[in-house]
Formats: structure tokens, sequence, C-alpha cells
């Protein structure tokens, strides 16, 4: 549990699902930052304390696993890592690579995301 | 048996090794033909096939050009030299002297010209006894034909009756085939089966959410009605893009083959096309460009057809780059007086000219088999050309570029 809120950085190129789920983590206590690309989404990682990451698996000209791995070499303390995918053909590694906490295939509910959550950036509320 | 007969024996089982491996009809005629010059020592030969009462070109490397030119499409009938006599009469006729025999008629001079001093032709009867080719031979000295060279020359009308019969069989069965899979959409039908859950679960996850989000709200009093308005609002537009992803899956699974011909918006025809993929290459990291399009452009078409013919393209396009770093797919239009041009361009670097034949027959496939039906291209090409258009791999491209071709003003 944290003391001040608890920041997730949301990245996908679809503005629709992005925003809706923010809607629901925003009442579950979390306070949500969107990014529409990797670049967005690099850039809230350096200036946020961000406590973890949805993302979306493939985009249009980025794949998430690999900016993923990016981010890796540069830093050694990136928030965890949870990816949503379309593909109903989705691999799934496993085990994940460390920092992955998670891959949830669409339509996923709130619920499985809050599964994967740890408690400890949790919100008091959930 | 003689030693000869044997040899012959021998011969005719390797070109019957080659039928029974499926080698090519050209290979096959031109060992059949070695193998006829192997016997008959001097002579040069030939095998013609009869299609709508003409001379057509099997297989002749011996003989010079100019001469084949000249043959391949000629008429047959009595007195049209050895082979068009043969042919027309279904009987063996032989000439063993070119400069005094009848058989030549007006050709006397022109074959005189080659060297040719005399010949001889046998006609191959087809399984309801009209002649469907002809096997003949031409020699620059004067010969006349005896048993062993009929033997010989029976021998190989067989194997050439054989080989046809085959080929036609084949083309039968390709045919049939091909028919099958069209009209009941198969082909198109199991492309899209895996489509459609991309297409579909992207608008699913927002309405699942929305839906939570709803509850969520509710459940803390803090939903307003202004909210649950606008949410109504995002779920309904979400809902239509499923429901347009439906609509268009109800009229491509329905047979258009028999539809008529009808106006319809190019810009309207590809985007609802796109609605069956959009999603899928979205989801792949493909990006997808469409230039802008006419909205005033209509062509005269079967627009389920013609829709097919696209997804096919797409799919052909998406299969092809998916494993490319660079992932992109691109449809440009252009028009005139006359024409308009769709042209789906793909990130992959070109088909090689071996396989630019290849992959417009039908049942090739490059993909593997659980994936391919090799039937996309073919049916494409058969939609096109049955739009009075041409589809064809524009070869300038530094990219993969289909391009089809249909005529804007109505058909005749």
């Amino acid at each position: 549990m944290k003391s001040r809120e608890i920041n997730i950085l949301i990245l996908d190129d679809e503005i629709e699902l992005m925003r809706v789920l923010c809607m629901n983590l925003d009442i579950m206590g979390f306070n949500c930052m969107l990014a529409n690309n990797t670049k967005e989404a690099k850039a809230y990682l350096e200036n946020y304390e961000i406590d973890l990451v949805i993302s979306d698996l493939i985009m249009p000209g980025a794949n998430g696993i690999n900016f993923f791995q990016s981010l890796k070499e540069t830093s050694n303390t990136l928030p965890p890592f949870i990816f949503y995918s379309g593909l109903s053909d989705l691999p799934l590694i496993k085990p994940y690579p460390e920092g992955i906490i998670g891959f949830i295939q669409k339509p996923f509910s709130l619920e499985d995301i809050l599964n994967i959550i740890p408690e400890d950036i949790k919100p008091l509320e959930v | 048996m003689s030693a000869k007969s044997l040899e012959l024996l021998y011969a005719s089982k390797k070109i019957l090794e080659l039928m029974a491996s499926n080698r090519p009809l050209e290979e096959i005629l031109h060992s059949l033909v070695r193998m006829i010059e192997a016997f008959s020592p001097g002579a040069q030969a030939a095998v013609y096939f009869i299609v709508d009462g003409k001379l057509r070109l099997g297989a002749a490397p011996s003989m010079p050009e100019e001469f084949l030119k000249v043959v391949d499409g000629c008429p047959i009938g009595d007195n049209h030299g050895v082979c068009g006599t043969a042919s027309f009469t279904g009987l063996r006729t032989i000439s063993t002297n070119v400069a005094k025999d009848e058989v030549w008629g007006a050709f006397t001079d022109w074959v005189l010209s080659f060297g040719i001093k005399s010949a001889w032709s046998n006609p191959v009867l087809g399984r309801d006894k009209k002649v469907i080719a002809t096997v003949s031979l031409y020699y620059r000295d004067y010969h006349e034909p005896g048993v062993l060279d009929f033997e010989m020359v029976e021998a190989a009308a067989k194997l050439m009756e054989i080989a046809v019969d085959r080929k036609n069989q084949e083309e039968l069965i390709d045919e049939q085939r091909i028919k099958l899979v069209t009209s009941s959409k198969l082909a198109a039908l199991g492309e899209m089966a895996a489509n459609l859950a991309h297409e579909i679960n992207n608008p699913l996850a927002i309405i699942q959410n929305y839906a939570t989000y709803i509850q969520l709200s509710h459940r803390r009093s803090r939903l307003t009605l202004d909210e649950a308005s606008k949410i109504a609002e995002e779920v309904e537009k979400t809902v239509n893009r499923i429901s347009g992803i439906m609509k268009g899956l109800k009229a491509i699974s329905r047979d258009g083959d028999n539809d008529p011909f009808q106006k319809a918006s190019l810009k309207c025809l590809i985007e609802e096309t796109l609605s069956f993929c959009r999603e899928r290459f979205h989801q792949h990291g493909v990006l997808l460009q469409v230039n802008q399009l006419n909205p005033s452009l209509n062509i005269n078409c079967r627009p389920i057809q013609l829709s097919q013919a696209l997804l096919n393209l797409l799919n052909n396009a998406f299969d092809a780059i998916i494993s490319l770093p660079e992932k992109w797919i691109r449809i440009e239009t252009k028009e005139d007086e006359d024409f308009c041009i769709i042209s789906i361009i793909d990130s992959g670097t070109g088909i090689p000219d071996s396989l630019r034949t290849k992959i417009m027959e039908p049942f090739y496939t490059t993909k593997g088999a659980a994936q391919g039906t090799g039937l996309g291209l073919s049916i494409t090409k058969k939609i096109i050309e049955s739009h009075y258009g041409s589809f064809k791999i524009d070869e300038e491209s530094s990219n993969t570029c289909f391009e089809i071709k249909l005529p804007v003003k109505e058909a005749v």
C-alpha cells in the first residue's frame, strides 16, 4: 500500500478503450495517465512515478514487448507491465519475462485486471 | 518380340512414368517427340492438337520456328498437308514425295522450301473417336514408313491420347473443385472466420468496460443521467461497429455470383470490405492506408463479388507481410474517363519472377496447407475478368502491388 496516489499508465492507440478503462480504474481509486503511443508513454515514465503500466500488445508501428524490452535496457526501476491483446492466438509466454506480470485477452473485464494488480499497489478502496 | 519393340516398350514406359509423376504436359510431349525421333532416324517429329478445327502446336523441338508459326493455327482439311489431312479424315496420311503428292495442295512449294521431301502423319483419336491430335514426321529424304514406323507411331499416338486425356480430366476436376469452393464461398468464409474474432474483440472490450463503469458508478451513486446518456451513445457507436461487420458478413456469405450488375460506390465498397479486416490489421500492427476516395465514383459491378476479390487480396497481403519488420498495406485508386485502377500494395518486396504465373493458378499456395486454399488469386482473377476488367501484378513497383483495372462505363 502506498501513501500517495497510485499512478497507472495506459498505453494504447485505441483511445476509446483507453478512456473507458481509465474511467473504471479511476472509480477504483487509481490515477490514470493515457499515452497514445510509445513516445508519449516514455515521457510519462520519465517524468512521473508510475506504479503500473497497462499496455496494448501490438499497435501500428510498435510492439508492446519490444517497447518494454527497450525500456528495460536503460532503466532498472521499471514499473510492472500488464499487456492485453485482441489476438485470439495470443502467445502465452510463461513464465513471463521479469517485469511483466500478466497477459490478458480482449474482451476483458475490470476484474481481470484487478486480479493481476499486486496488493501493494492497490488503493485502500479495492 | 523384336529388340526394337522391346526398346519401344521401354521408352513408352519412361513416358508413362513422366505422366504418373504429374510432369507438365509440355515436358511429356517434348519427351514423346524425342522418343519418336530416336526410333525413326532422319525424322523430325511434331505433335499437334486439334482445337476448333485448327492445328495447335503441341511440341516440335526440332522443327524450324518459321514452319511452326504457319502450321500453328492452320485449319484442318483435305489437302492441307499430311497433318491437316490426317486430322480432317481421321486416317493415316503418307506423302513419300512432297513435290508430287496432292496432299500438300497450295502448301507444296512452301513445304519444299524447308527442305522437306517426305512426311506422314498419324491421327490420335480421343474417347469419342474424334481426332484430338496428330503425330507427324518430316524427312529431308524420300522415306517410306514401314511396319516398325507404324508400330512406333501407334504407340506414340496412344501415349499422346493418355496424356491429353489426363490433362482434360485434371482441368475438369480443377474446374469442379473451383466451382464447389467458389459457390459455397468456403474460401472467403474460412479466411473470414479467422478474422472475425479479431474484428469483434476490440469493440466488445469497450462495451464490457462501459457496462462495468455503469455498475461501479451506480453503486457509488455517482452516475449522473447526463453521463449515462453519453455512455449509451458510446455503446451504441461501438455496437454499430460490430453490426457493420455482421451486416457485411451476411452479405458476403451469400452467393453473389449470379447477382445482376448494379451501380455501386467504389468508396463504400472499399470501406465495407475494410470493415472485415481493419481490426485484425490493427491488432497485428499492420498500418492500413487508403488514399482519398472519390465519393461520386460509381462502378457497374456485382458488389459482393468485387468485395470478395478485394478481401482476398487484402488477406494475401496480410499473410505475406505479417512476419516482416515493416508492416503496411496501402489501397490506392486512380481513375480516368474509361477506367478505374485499384492497387493493393504491401510492404513486401514483390513476387519473384518464378512465381508470378504460378500464383494465379488454382490450388497453388505459398502458405501452409492449413492457411491457404490456393484459390484466392484465381478466384479474384475470375471475378475481375467477369467484370470486364484486368488483374495483374505491377512489376514496376518496388513493393508487392496487385492491380485491378475496371471499366467505369457500363459494360456492353
